[in-house]
């Protein structure tokens, strides 16, 4: 870890303003952690890039009541199925003579949010589950564990359709299934990490200098399992997007006059010899912010782990 | 080669479950019959039973697989076969 050669841009180099100490002070100080964090994970262009993207694809599915040029839900039926490019609707219009770009903007809300919001949840459920089953062992570890062992057995696709399937369609059942679905997995993590860090030599340290355990679980452990966690979910959102897409095109998800990048795939495909913009148009749009998560993941994986900064 | 197999094949045994949450869609889309229609249209018609049944079948083989796949590792690598 390249801690002390890092270039403090913006701290002044020469100290004599200062009185002696504070200089010396300033110069042997070590970077915040969020600095170092940022250097390491500006360097990656790519994950730059797609958290710009992911930046942007948020910035305008929420003002999306401003910048969508139409009704998402209502449409011309005079322009079915209109090419993209066609004057006034700039990829086209679906079907039922929706304009695409408007759904596109709507629906961009519905599908991030149904991959944002469960990885959160599930995420934090997961690390107390993976922390207390980690530190404390012993039959609260088997219990904890053995638990998620049961959800691990059945295919995760499965189970959310199943689950999804048995409480009915509607974007609540939908974030339920999925994390209900996540949570054996995010837990493994957290669970390994904490195992990990327990036998670390700083967490003896911690011990004997007379911390309680609840100060030793979440000064000392806690903040050590949480990167790989974050990073772990980060690449899970964009699986989560495709899942939760795959959902809405069962029709097991949001119901069909909203707008969701799935049901936008499903209702095109029946014309896709005809019109495959309808389909392919959302499609890209669905594999673009997915893929972009994956390299997010992948740039905080490098950033957060000392071991991989270069 | 036996060295590098052990993950490879544990891999392929997490694959399997899936893609048969893959087939699901596949099947909806294709109409094909196989058991992801069939767990589709039941939970669609709401028939309970049959989702629990399928959702079981399908879990009981990816479970079978797994083991199996356990099983090739362990004749593989001595390690795991000892400890």
């Amino acid at each position: 870890m390249s801690v002390v050669n890092l270039p403090l841009k913006d701290e002044p180099v020469d100290g004599r303003a200062l009185p002696l100490d504070a200089a010396e002070a300033q110069m042997f100080r070590r970077p915040s952690e969020w600095r170092i964090f940022w250097e390491a994970f500006s360097r990656d262009r790519l994950a730059v890039g797609a958290a710009a993207l992911i930046g942007l694809v948020c910035l305008i599915s929420a003002l999306a009541p401003v910048l969508s040029p139409y009704d998402p839900t209502v449409g011309d039926n005079a322009l079915r199925l209109a090419p993209i490019g066609t004057p006034g609707h700039l990829l086209g219009l679906d079907g039922q003579g929706r304009d695409i770009l408007s759904r596109l903007i709507w629906g961009g809300q519905v599908s991030i949010i149904i991959a944002l919001l469960p990885v959160t949840v599930a995420s934090l459920i997961s690390v107390l589950l993976g922390l207390v089953a980690g530190f404390f062992g012993g039959k609260v570890d088997m219990v904890i564990m053995r638990t998620l062992d049961v959800f691990f057995a059945f295919p995760a696709v499965l189970l959310a359709v199943a689950i999804a399937g048995v409480l009915g369609p509607g974007m609540l059942n939908v974030m339920l299934s999925l994390t209900i679905v996540l949570i054996p997995y995010i837990s493994r993590v957290a669970y390994m990490a904490t195992v990990t860090v327990k036998s670390e030599l700083f967490v003896d340290q911690a011990r004997v200098s007379g911390a309680r355990p609840s100060q030793i679980l979440f000064h000392h452990i806690l903040p050590n399992t949480l990167s790989p966690v974050i990073v772990y979910g980060s690449t899970l959102v964009g699986i989560l997007i495709v899942l939760g897409a795959g959902l809405s095109f069962l029709g097991l998800g949001i119901t069909p006059p909203r707008p969701d990048w799935g049901i936008m795939c499903s209702d095109g495909r029946n014309f896709l010899s005809v019109a495959p913009h309808v389909s392919a148009v959302p499609g890209i749009m669905l594999i673009l912010v997915a893929m972009s998560f994956n390299i997010v993941g992948d740039g905080l994986r490098d950033a957060l782990d000392p071991k991989l900064r270069k | 080669m036996k060295n590098a197999m052990p993950p490879i094949i544990n891999i392929v045994g997490l694959q399997v479950g899936y893609l048969m949450g893959g087939a699901l869609f596949t099947e909806v889309v294709f109409s094909w019959p196989g058991s992801g229609l069939q767990i589709y249209s039941s939970i669609v018609a709401r028939d309970l039973p049959v989702v629990q049944a399928a959702v079981l079948v399908t879990t009981f083989v990816f479970v079978l697989v797994n083991l199996g796949t356990d099983v090739v590792v362990a004749a593989l690598d001595p390690r795991i076969r000892r400890a």
